[in-house]
């Protein structure tokens, strides 16, 4: 039955969307499927500098995987997931981003703002925002650190720093439940 | 025939016998039911039509594939609570855990005093149905993992009973990416279950189309206009029409009120988005001294039923890194510190039954608002069950429990869980979540007190008809998506009925 289902998507999804698909191996990321992740949200100068900011700050510092690279991946996810939001929460968030960049002055912390702040600090404040009784700027952080948590901890060096190696695990499910599924072998000589 | 947003440049118009808007529990049931019944059923569905060898365990890929707004969708209240649905071909059926339950008896009994037609004994060959359709099933041992056999000794320990899940499901072997779409093809989704035999039939899908408003003509719904999504900048594209002579109306109980309440439906009994239920839930991150590997084996193998009679229901529930890491209630090095151990963790959940319920309206500024607030019983429910769960993983072992509170991030043992009473006096502080969003369009046996009659009949607009999880008269308590599958089961015979007599 499976089988059969397996067949109906190769004929009515497959091949028209898929010209190419052998090109990757299952599970990989990207697979060719005709799919298309959107383009980065649109920020302004100054909101792709509070993002940047903010990204350092929230990021984990080495020995944690931390390079000038990953964080513009991190960077480029969080935007990418910024098209997929509602244009209302989208929006809300870029000006997210402005409002938690000039924090440290609404909050008698410093005249710099937070990208200007270093790693440390930044982070110590982000950390007391979420802690302190202000709901409104707690509900901004944890909504941008959910964000760029999520997009860090997505990152190839990331999985392989903390021990988890999600595709071997499941291309051996994945050939598992086919053999599971396949027909008996037929036994030569028959069973008497 | 799919087709795709690239397709809608030439072919802008559609007809059908009946259209169906969404392709989750919902709409794929009813669609399918329809056209093996011989209807020519149409599909509108949002989201793409992603097949299971694109799954893959990445979460900035699966989010922007098969959720609504990226995951970025609230419910307004106190506290807070995010919320997911699907959005893709299978809705919410490909991204969920793949719990099949019928709603407890006394759920069924309460519905039956709604109608007999909501009962048990009218509802049960309908299950039958569903759950035969769908492969309902125990899992096979050898597709748990090291975390389901703590939560397994766990319960044993406490004395609590543990009930094995059904799951529908064929020959899953516990690869644990239930949530971005099963890789193995073993979850039966409506995408692999219901829509193939949809489309083998010759039912037709228009995918990537957003659905705007109803076409009303003459007092009666004859179709939908719908705008295709550009995938680059996520902008609305060209218009599409289609036209019905009856139009299923299936996106879920958030955005099946958005659609209709544009166009004043509801008006008898005034309860089109409201009894908005959602079954809040809060996450219980144990850590081990020892590695589990949780990611290695079925999630949600079973739950901890012994409280389930005051509305509690405990689980295992495994994430990948980055979701996990989203959640996390530290950021910078100490998430670091603690995701170090990953390996070492157990994440479970309480479930707690709503004992109230919220609203879905629409804002001027055409986005959904739904609204809800936890009550005292109902933050009580959780404290008691984040104790004692957190007490199950303190006598197994577990080094220290990560709490879903902003104030209590972390107990390191029993007695530093007593000051959970103390600390925690306002629902404010709960972190909650859910993916069970049930009951604004609630069906019933009279238009002053429900939106659909028991054929899932807009009361006040011919042509008109609901299918989802929006049709609850109460919560249920348990996952959902089975019942809505009996109810579309049951939406799809009264409309062939309908027909037969016209």
């Amino acid at each position: 039955m499976n089988d059969e289902r397996g067949a109906f998507e190769d004929s009515h999804v497959r091949r028209r969307k898929l010209p190419t698909r052998d090109a990757r191996a299952p599970l990989a990321r990207h697979p060719d499927d005709g799919w298309q992740l959107a383009e980065p949200y649109p920020l302004s100068t100054a909101r792709l500098r509070a993002l940047r900011g903010i990204i350092v700050a929230l990021c984990p510092a080495a020995p944690a995987p931390s390079s000038p690279e990953l964080f513009a991946r991190v960077e480029l996810h969080v935007r990418c997931f910024m098209r997929y939001m509602h244009p209302l929460a989208a929006w809300g968030l870029s000006l997210c981003l402005l409002l938690l960049d000039w924090a440290p002055r609404f909050l008698f912390v410093s005249v710099r703002r937070l990208h200007a702040l270093g790693r440390a600090r930044a982070s110590r404040l982000l950390a007391d925002m979420v802690g302190g009784r202000v709901a409104l700027l707690r509900t901004l952080v944890v909504a941008v650190r959910g964000l760029v948590m999520s997009a860090y901890f997505d990152q190839d060096e990331v999985h392989a720093a903390i021990g988890y190696a999600p595709l071997p695990f499941l291309r051996e499910r994945v050939e598992r439940r086919r053999l599971l599924l396949a027909p008996a072998p037929v036994r030569l000589g028959g069973a008497r | 025939m799919i087709l795709a947003h690239a397709d809608y440049a030439r072919e802008r118009s559609f007809s059908a016998d009946v259209l169906v808007v969404g392709t989750g529990a919902g709409g794929a049931v009813v669609g399918t039911e329809l056209a093996e019944s011989g209807h020519d059923v149409l599909f509108v569905e949002e989201g793409s039509w992603i097949s299971t060898d694109s799954f893959n365990p990445y979460t900035t890929e699966s989010i922007p594939r098969l959720y609504r707004d990226g995951a970025a969708t609230v419910i307004f209240g106190n506290p807070p609570i995010p919320y997911v649905e699907g959005r893709c071909v299978g809705g919410s059926t490909t991204i969920n855990g793949g719990m099949a339950y019928r709603p407890p008896e006394r759920v069924l009994d309460e519905w039956s005093e709604i109608s007999p037609d909501l009962g048990a004994k009218a509802l049960g060959p309908l299950f039958e149905r569903v759950e035969k359709r769908v492969r309902v099933s125990p899992q096979l041992p050898e597709s748990l993992g090291e975390d389901n056999r703590i939560m397994r000794e766990g319960a044993r320990k406490m004395g609590w009973s543990y009930t094995v899940n059904q799951r529908n499901q064929e020959a899953c072997v516990g690869a644990n990416n239930c949530g971005f779409g099963c890789p193995t093809g073993a979850k039966q989704s409506t995408l692999v279950s219901y829509m193939p035999r949809a489309m083998a039939a010759g039912a037709r899908c228009l995918t990537e189309l957003r659905v705007e408003r109803l076409l009303i003509e003459g007092g009666r719904a004859v179709g939908v206009v719908a705008r295709a999504v550009d995938p680059r900048t996520r902008r609305p594209g060209p218009e599409v029409r289609v036209r019905a002579r009856a139009v299923v109306v299936a996106c879920g109980a958030v955005q099946t009120p958005f659609l209709l309440l544009q166009h004043g439906l509801g008006r008898p009994s005034r309860q089109l988005g409201k009894n908005f239920l959602c079954h809040p839930n809060a996450k219980v991150v144990a850590i081990y001294p020892h590695d589990v590997r949780g990611w290695r084996g079925v999630s949600q193998s079973a739950q901890i039923r012994h409280f389930h009679d005051d509305g509690i229901l405990m689980a295992e529930n495994f994430v990948t890194p980055s979701v996990l890491g989203a959640y996390l209630p530290v950021h910078g090095d100490r998430a670091w510190e603690l995701m170090q151990r990953y390996n070492q963790m157990v994440v479970s959940g309480v479930l707690v039954e709503d004992s109230s319920s919220g609203t879905v309206s629409r804002s001027m500024l055409g986005a959904p608002i739904p609204r809800y607030d936890i009550t005292p019983l109902d933050h009580r429910r959780f404290l008691r069950g984040v104790k004692l769960l957190a007490e199950m993983h303190f006598a197994m072992g577990a080094e220290s429990v990560l709490l879903p509170f902003f104030n209590q991030h972390e107990a390191h043992s029993v007695d530093e869980l007593s000051k959970i009473d103390e600390l925690q006096r306002d629902p404010s502080t709960l972190e909650l979540f859910t993916p069970h969003l049930m009951g604004t369009a609630r069906m019933g046996a009279r238009p002053e007190s429900s939106v659909v009659d028991l054929s899932g009949r807009v009361w006040d607009l011919p042509g008109l008809y609901v299918a989802d999880a929006s049709l609850f008269p109460t919560a249920i308590g348990v996952n959902p998506q089975i019942t809505i599958m009996a109810l579309a089961t049951r939406v799809a015979e009264r409309i062939e009925l309908q027909r037969m007599a016209a």
